[in-house]
Order: structure tokens, then C-alpha cells, then sequence
């Protein structure tokens, strides 16, 4: 992992991506201080409460920044004072027109129908997306590693029968797959839609792995490791695996750019997590019903823009470490 | 009968066994969800009409014999009738299938057309500001969800409160002509050709730069033939190979379609017949889609490698290079 690190660190055109993609991860990290209802100090009541809005104390119920602001005798806000949840039945704003409010004043990216803040939902939905894209790719890139390892090392049949289930299972529409389990599971959330996701998007990994495997373990190294004695398991694991890791790598960090994007087209058809969590896909989806006829462009525009940048910095580390690896080789 | 030969016939002899396993995944997982499209339906006046209705349909057999039914009758080119509205899946295909192959043959057509002479020029002047430039749009475009630049182009093209340019939805107004199809084409292709493009251009440009990168493309240069002829039948002849096996991944969008994007331009193809069977668990109309874009699939793969034989001959005799 180290000799992977520094090329990338020290290669120029990879510095701008590397810096997007980590501020969105702390972005996404530290969402429950950065925009939430309840404030990051607050004094009232003759008490002082630290962190209420990650510790959220009894004591301060169902209160809120808002609410809180006449009676504390001091306090700190987050830096966006809205939770992503928050409606205006609970902020208590009033505007002269009913929401959704155009970006500025106090909501700086603007609100939805509800009155939630725009800025706060992306905030949070940063996190749903990219766990579930991270979840994803892990669990593709382990059920490729295997299936892919093991049709390349063994060969022959079990080969001809992993590599006509790969084929069957890039063919098969992934479509299918999601609404079946939405059926299932009535109300998904965050961990089955990325399990599901990733056990369809394994098939890229297992044909890289598998052509990799096939090269590898014709070479000397693994020949030795044979002759020593050394089973399969411990020769697809120990040997073949770490040597093809490489290029599962790159594919992998492409794929969270492409997990990205799925998630969010996945939620537009109403098969995402479920609503109210806030992810981009279902804010997008949400704005799908306010673009035209109040023409709340602001609800589409900044969710999608979000996507935009974070794929388009997956994809610039991705082509980072792409060079890197041909550079190695 | 040579070696290329022997491979391609073996893959079409496995493309047999692989369509059956879509089969019997698609059935397994359109019925692992629950319900049925008789108990979904609201109108299912009593629970013993309910029963009557789902023995008539064959749905309350066991799910093997189910399946067993389902692949005699379409080895008899039988695909059935829907469950949902009672008209027969051919149909329904017939109607859906022509739009979406005019759609995703429009864009796919587009994007190639683009890709070819911008991924060239792209690997012949790859450090030139206006390179850089188009490079970053085309990373741009492969970035965007496709279905909001759809929702966006709707926005700002097809809003009487904006630019009231091309229709809103759907692919023809009542009584309206070739030219009207053509106006409600643009939008939607122009969107599904973007990042086709992005992508087709991308791999274009790296496989035109290692074709450039070659000792005859230098050679060709040295014996002073025109750099047009160098780039195209030089190098773009020894790249073909890996363009070859990309447009045979694509192919399937032709029939497959795009769900997201039929969607928003209310466009009803293949991908939102396949959408909705699933919603309704309409299975025979699930069964024939997942057929016939997994069919596609195949014969494109098997496509793709004829095309790469007949554009690098060395394919041909793969002991004897």
C-alpha cells in the first residue's frame, strides 16, 4: 500500500482529484457537525451541553438552533444550522411565499417544498452515497477476486462454469435484481442496496482477475511455491491474488465513480434508499417534482453538480493510479 | 476450418447454456419477489376469484413446472401473454422495441460518428490547449447522471417558461410527421449520446496513441507519405481491435435501452416495458425482455470477436505468430 501511496501523492495531475474526493469524505465524515438542528455548544437552562448535536441529550428533546436561540444564554452553531431533516414545521420560518426558497439568506444553497435545507441534505447525502458506492466496490471486488481466482487457477471445468456464471450475470439486467429486492425488503436501507449493488457489479473484476491469474501462475514464482508444497488456498491467496491486485485496484476506483452514478439513477426511479434519508439520488428525484412547474432549478442543479465532481474525482485518481501501474510495469 | 474460426463457433456453442442460466435467473428472481400481478391488482374482487384467476393463469403451479412451461412454449416461439393486460408479449415487444432501437441507433451512431475523428485528433495533438479542453468535457460528460442532464435539458430547452425549443415528452405529436419524430428525437439523443461518446472517444484516443507510438507509423512518416494517410490508413487500421470489442459491449443498449432516460422524455421503450413488468411482476413480459436483450448480449460478444478477426488478420492464425 505504501509503494502505492507515494507515486500518487507525487504525481501532479493527481493532486487537484485527490484533494476534491478527500474534502467531500470529511464532508461526509463530519456531516453531523457540520449541519444539524441542534447546536455544537450550547448553555441553557443553567446548563452547558457539548456536542448536543452528536450526543443529542434528553434534556434539549425536541428543541432546536432555532428554538434555542431566544432562551440560551449563549451558544455556537454548526456551521450550516439546519438539520437535513428539518422542516419548516420546525424551523419556524416565514417567508412571504410557501418554499421552495431560491439559494441565499440564510439557506445558501436554498430549500425544498418542505422547507429542509439544501446544503444540510447534501452535506448528509454525501455520506449515504458514498458508503453506499465504498460498499459496493468492496463487496464486487472480494466476490470477483474469488470467482475470477479461482476460475483462472483451477481451469478446465470449473472454469468453463464460473466464467459462463460471470457471463450470465454481466448479461442479466441489473434492473430486475433491484426491484425484486425493494419488494422484499419494503423499506431498504443503506446496507442491502449496496450489498445487491455490489453482487452485480462483480463480473469487470472476476475477467481481470481471471486473465491475471492465468498469466501469473504459469510464471516461476508460483511454479516454486508448488513444489514447496503449497496448496491452492494458499497459493491464489498468498501468491496469485496479491500479484493481480494491481489492476482490481483501478478497476475498483472507477467503480465507485460508476457506483455513484447507479445509486443516484437507482433512487431517480424511486428503488434507493428510503425517503426521508437523504442521499444525492433522492434528492435528485425529489427535484425531478419541482423543476418545471415552480422551477426550483436549485434542487436539481447542486445535487447533480455534487455527483459530477466527486465521479469526475474518483476518475482522476483512478486514471492516477492507472499511470502508476503502468509506469511499474 | 482455422483457429479463429474454431474459437467463434465454441462461443456460440456456450452462448446456448448461458442464455438458459438468464432464463432461470430472471425467473428466479422476478418470483423470489412477492406478490403477483393478480394479487397486486386492486380490483381482485374476492379471495376464491382470486384463486379461480391465478389456476387460469398457471401461476399457482409449483415454480419448476412453471418454468418447464414457460421454455416449451418458447421453444415454440411462444412468448405468452401479459398478466397485466392480457395482450400478447410479441406485441408488446413489437411496439416497444422499433423506438428504442431508433433512439439508441441514433445516439450510438452520433457518438461513434464523433468519437472516431475527436479521439484521433485528440492522440495526434494530445498536449494543445483546445485538446485539453475537449478532453475535460468528455470527462465532464462521462460524470454527469445522464437522467439529469436530461431533466436539465428539459429545463432549459422543452419550458415554456424558458426556451421553448422541442416538444416535452413522448415521440409524436397527434398526427404529426417525419419532421415532428425528428423534433421529438433531438433531446433525448442528444443525451444518450454524450456519454457514449465520452466513452467511445476516450478509448479511441488511447488506442490511436499507441498505433502512433508504433516504428511504422515512424517509418510511414520517414518514407514522407502524407500525415492524413499515416493517421488513418496506418494507424487507425492497427487500432481497430480494441474499438471493435467496445462496440460490441454497446450493442445491447440498442434493445436494452435506457430506463432513466425513457423516463424523463416519457419515451416508452424497452427499458420502461422491462421496468414496469418487474413493478407488476407481469412475468412472461419479464421473461421475454431478459430473453431477448440477454440474446442480444451474446451475439454481440460473438460479433465483437468476428470483428476483431476480420480487423486484425493476425487473429486468424493465433499458433502461428
Amino acid at each position: 500500500m505504501k509503494g502505492l501511496v507515494r507515486p500518487l501523492v507525487a504525481d501532479r495531475r493527481a493532486r487537484a482529484p485527490l484533494a476534491v474526493l478527500a474534502g467531500i469524505v470529511l464532508l461526509a465524515l463530519f456531516a453531523d457537525v457540520l449541519a444539524s438542528d441542534l447546536p455544537l455548544l450550547v448553555r441553557v437552562d443553567g446548563a452547558t451541553h457539548v456536542l448536543p448535536c452528536l450526543v443529542r441529550p434528553a434534556a434539549l428533546g425536541a428543541e432546536s438552533s432555532q428554538s434555542l436561540a431566544a432562551r440560551a444564554e449563549w451558544m455556537v452553531r454548526t456551521p450550516i444550522p439546519y438539520g437535513p431533516n428539518q422542516t419548516l414545521a420546525a424551523t419556524g420560518e416565514q417567508q412571504e411565499l410557501p418554499p421552495p426558497w431560491g439559494p441565499g439568506g440564510a439557506h445558501w444553497l436554498g430549500t425544498d417544498e418542505l422547507g429542509r435545507d439544501v446544503l444540510a441534505r447534501l452535506v448528509h447525502g454525501a455520506r449515504v452515497s458514498l458508503f453506499i458506492a465504498a460498499l459496493t466496490v468492496l463487496v464486487a471486488a472480494l466476490v470477483g477476486l474469488l470467482i475470477g481466482g479461482v476460475a483462472g487457477l483451477f481451469g478446465g471445468p470449473v472454469d468453463l462454469v464460473l466464467s459462463r456464471l460471470t457471463e450470465v450475470m454481466a448479461t442479466f439486467p441489473t434492473i430486475f435484481f433491484l426491484v425484486a429486492l425493494l419488494a422484499v425488503l419494503r423499506t431498504p436501507s443503506l446496507w442491502p442496496v449496496a450489498l445487491v449493488l455490489g453482487l452485480t457489479r462483480w463480473t469487470d473484476v472476476a475477467r481481470l482477475v481471471r486473465a491475471e491469474v492465468q498469466k501469473l501462475k504459469t510464471l516461476d514464482f508460483v511454479l516454486a511455491a508448488r513444489a514447496m508444497g503449497a496448496g491452492p488456498a494458499h497459493v491464489l491467496l498468498r501468491h496469485l491474488l496479491p500479484n493481480a491486485l494491481g489492476p482490481v485496484i483501478v478497476t475498483a476506483t472507477f467503480g465507485v465513480g460508476s457506483a455513484v452514478l447507479l445509486e443516484s439513477a437507482l433512487s431517480f426511479l424511486g428503488l434507493g434508499v428510503s425517503p426521508p434519508t437523504a442521499s444525492w439520488g433522492e434528492l435528485l428525484s425529489q427535484a425531478q417534482r419541482t423543476l418545471l412547474v415552480p422551477g426550483a432549478w436549485w434542487l436539481a442543479v447542486f445535487p447533480g453538480a455534487a455527483i459530477g465532481v466527486t465521479v469526475l474525482a474518483v476518475n482522476g485518481v483512478g486514471e492516477a493510479l492507472q499511470r502508476t501501474f503502468d509506469a511499474r510495469s | 476450418m482455422n483457429a479463429a474460426g474454431r474459437t467463434i463457433l465454441k462461443r456460440l456453442a456456450l452462448a446456448g447454456p448461458t442464455l438458459l442460466g438468464i432464463t432461470v435467473l430472471t425467473f428466479a428472481v422476478a418470483h423470489w419477489a412477492p406478490g403477483d400481478p393478480l394479487g397486486l391488482s386492486e380490483d381482485a374482487a374476492s379471495s376464491s376469484g382470486l384463486e379461480a384467476a391465478r389456476r387460469a393463469s398457471g401461476i399457482d403451479r409449483p415454480w419448476p413446472e412453471q418454468y418447464l412451461t414457460w421454455l416449451v412454449h418458447f421453444a415454440r416461439a411462444d412468448l405468452g401473454r401479459s398478466l397485466v393486460d392480457q395482450r400478447p408479449v410479441a406485441e408488446k415487444i413489437g411496439e416497444a422495441l422499433p423506438r428504442t432501437l431508433l433512439l439508441s441507433g441514433l445516439a450510438l451512431a452520433a457518438a461513434w460518428l464523433l468519437a472516431v475523428p475527436l479521439g484521433a485528433w485528440l492522440a495526434r495533438w494530445p498536449t494543445s490547449r483546445r485538446a485539453r479542453a475537449v478532453s475535460a468535457s468528455l470527462a465532464l460528460a462521462s460524470g454527469l447522471p445522464t437522467f439529469w442532464v436530461a431533466m436539465l435539458a428539459l429545463f432549459v430547452f422543452a419550458n415554456p417558461r424558458r426556451l421553448d425549443w422541442f416538444p416535452f415528452q413522448g415521440l409524436r405529436s397527434e398526427g404529426g410527421g417525419l419532421v415532428d419524430l425528428a423534433w421529438h428525437l433531438v433531446l433525448p439523443v442528444l443525451v444518450l449520446t454524450s456519454p457514449t461518446l465520452a466513452l467511445a472517444a476516450r478509448h479511441v484516443e488511447a488506442a490511436m496513441r499507441q498505433a502512433l507510438s508504433h516504428e511504422s507509423v515512424l517509418a510511414a512518416r520517414a518514407r514522407g507519405i502524407p500525415e492524413r494517410s499515416v493517421v488513418w490508413r496506418h494507424a487507425f487500421r492497427n487500432s481497430l481491435v480494441p474499438l471493435v470489442t467496445l462496440l460490441g459491449l454497446q450493442l445491447p443498449h440498442l434493445v436494452g435501452g435506457s430506463v432513466v432516460v425513457e423516463r424523463v422524455f416519457g419515451i416508452p421503450g424497452m427499458g420502461l416495458l422491462a421496468f414496469e413488468a418487474v413493478g407488476t411482476r407481469d412475468y412472461p413480459v419479464v421473461m421475454a425482455v431478459a430473453t431477448v436483450m440477454g440474446a442480444v448480449t451474446l451475439l454481440a460478444m460473438v460479433l465483437a470477436d468476428v470483428g476483431a478477426v476480420a480487423a486484425d488478420p493476425r487473429l486468424r492464425h493465433p499458433e502461428g505468430r
